[in-house]
């Protein structure tokens, strides 16, 4: 399984995707600190140009980084059905479970990078460039992350699980779409009316990262902003993942090239 | 002494849905061979070799690679195999050099130079650093062959690979296949939906239809059986037919829409169909020796009489 991770290391390393993956959103996360730089100077009493309007725009927009995950994840699959390269890896020898292991253990070594390198610009892109808050912006950002890290997880393992088992990029995008937020937005609904669907919406992770309130201050308060819910959130992340890895080691034993 | 056999599979089948791709197949590829399996499209050639490489899995039946023959072993004796099934597989936006490194890593083989060396072997030394989809067609199935050839397997595993090559291609391929196989003594299974494209090369057949085995023969065996036929003309080839099952016991014969009766059996033994046709008066009109090719011999065993000669 270590030959495989470093082959595919190899490859991901030597192909344009996670590049221009990391540099476009470094890239939109920086041009955001900048733009809110020049107008902190050009606009006076400007609002949004604080270390704590940046961290917060990335806290609020766990959902939708849940969804860039999926896309993330077409990097580290590298279409290896489509280009038939999974057929040369099976001929070789390695198991198929060998093979799904050693992409989520890849996927999970490269996005860990990307996500140090993403985070990294824009925090020092924000201290450099926008007034500090010094409200704990940063302990609130990396407080959001850490609740987030297993949901996230559980997003990328089953994008991976979906495209290993149907086998094209566009069945695991709609898989995903379908499992991590059409149904949760669909059981949503049904629990503004439904107890049991209420109760099955405090699991769903999309409902989960896209919760949020507003305290006494009219400050936003999000699910793991209360100690319960930052739990609720890493178990919920834990149980996806535990589900995820058995139905792909699972599916891809039966599935055939 | 003949060499033991490197692959033996027994009343393998592969059924899709109604369609049986593969029919109770058994077979045995001796070790050393060039062993070609011949079918037209859709006879199950891919599917066999689909089934040894782990692609699919058998409906049922059993085979043994190597000295596996069981699905938990059979990982641990792929490793001695170099494949190329349908379409060679690689990153189209890697170059050739890269693609192999990513296996050469993949499979623990040793030592970088590994990949040029397979590279100067099939040819593509000088076009190493080429993206895999700007190559033609002919340089895919060469890279194709170099990746089979990684890690200098004891097996390999072939599907159609001479599509898509040049004459010149061809017979280099060809050349290279029979330098491997003698001097490195490494067993191929090849196939091929044309028969005389390993008539040169291969020492081993197995002719494939419909899923089924139709003949398993050496290639000398195929040779002789596709030596020679008779070709009697007649003014009634059906009293003629008749007579040659009641007199001489044979069956092996095809009646020609013009009334040409081709004889496949004893076709050394003229005399007695020449004197049957004569004695008996039933019409000789013309009486010959002809060649059978390899070709013609397989239409004849998959019943294609009309395009047959």
């Amino acid at each position: 399984m270590l030959n495989y991770i470093k082959s595919d290391l190899y490859r991901i390393f030597h192909s344009k995707g996670i590049y221009v993956f990391v540099t476009v959103c470094s890239l939109l996360l920086f041009a955001m600190n900048l733009i809110n730089h020049i107008a902190n100077l050009k606009i006076e009493g400007f609002l949004y140009g604080t270390t704590d309007f940046a961290f917060g725009m990335v806290t609020s927009s766990m959902s939708y980084i849940l969804c860039i995950v999926a896309l993330f994840s077409t990097v580290i699959c590298g279409d290896d059905y489509k280009n038939r390269t999974i057929n040369n890896s099976i001929s070789f020898g390695i198991s198929r479970k060998k093979i799904y292991g050693a992409k989520l253990i890849t996927a999970l070594l490269t996005s860990a990078l990307s996500l140090v390198i993403i985070l990294g610009v824009l925090i020092i892109s924000g201290y450099i460039l926008l007034e500090h808050s010094n409200t704990g912006e940063l302990i609130s950002l990396f407080t959001a992350v850490t609740a987030c890290i297993p949901a996230l997880i559980c997003s990328l393992i089953a994008c991976l699980t979906f495209y290993y088992i149907f086998g094209s990029v566009q069945t695991m995008i709609w898989g995903f779409l379908g499992v991590f937020v059409a149904f949760p937005m669909v059981i949503s609904l049904l629990a503004l009316k439904f107890h049991f669907f209420q109760q099955l919406n405090n699991w769903l992770i999309y409902s989960m990262v896209s919760y949020y309130s507003w305290d006494e201050n009219e400050n936003l308060v999000f699910l793991w902003n209360t100690t319960d819910g930052f739990f609720q959130l890493i178990t919920a992340g834990i149980i996806g993942i535990v589900i995820f890895t058995i139905i792909g080691i699972f599916g891809i034993e039966k599935k055939e090239l | 002494m003949k060499e033991p056999n490197i692959i033996t599979s027994k009343n393998l089948t592969k059924i899709y849905g109604k369609n049986r791709s593969l029919d109770k197949v058994t077979l045995n590829i001796p070790r050393g061979s060039i062993y070609g399996l011949v079918g037209n499209n859709g006879a199950g050639k891919t599917t066999f070799l689909k089934i040894l490489a782990g692609h699919i899995f058998p409906t049922s039946g059993e085979f043994t690679l190597f000295e596996a023959n069981n699905p938990m072993d059979y990982n641990k004796v792929r490793q001695r195999c170099g494949c190329i099934i349908e379409n060679p597989g690689f990153f189209p936006k890697m170059t050739a050099k890269q693609n192999l490194e990513y296996y050469r890593i993949q499979r623990g083989i040793p030592g970088k130079a590994t990949v040029m060396k397979v590279l100067e072997l099939t040819g593509l030394s000088q076009a190493y650093n080429k993206r895999f989809e700007n190559m033609s067609l002919g340089m895919k199935q060469r890279l194709g062959l170099a990746l089979a050839l990684l890690g200098e397997p004891d097996l390999l595993i072939l599907d159609e690979p001479i599509n898509g090559l040049d004459p010149i291609g061809i017979v280099e391929f060809r050349n290279l296949l029979l330098k491997l196989n003698k001097e490195k003594h490494i067993t191929i299974l090849i196939s091929s939906h044309i028969l005389t494209e390993l008539e040169h090369i291969a020492t081993d057949f197995c002719l494939l239809s419909n899923g089924k085995v139709l003949e398993e023969c050496t290639a000398e065996k195929l040779r002789e059986n596709c030596h020679t036929y008779l070709s009697v003309k007649v003014e009634n080839a059906k009293k003629y037919a008749a007579l040659l099952e009641e007199k001489l016991h044979c069956t092996n014969y095809k009646i020609m829409p013009d009334n040409t009766i081709h004889i496949y059996d004893n076709s050394d033994n003229i005399k007695c169909y020449s004197e049957l046709a004569a004695t008996l008066d039933i019409g000789l009109l013309s009486f010959s020796k002809n060649e059978i090719n390899l070709e013609n011999y397989y239409m004849h065993l998959i019943g294609n009489s009309k395009e047959m000669i």
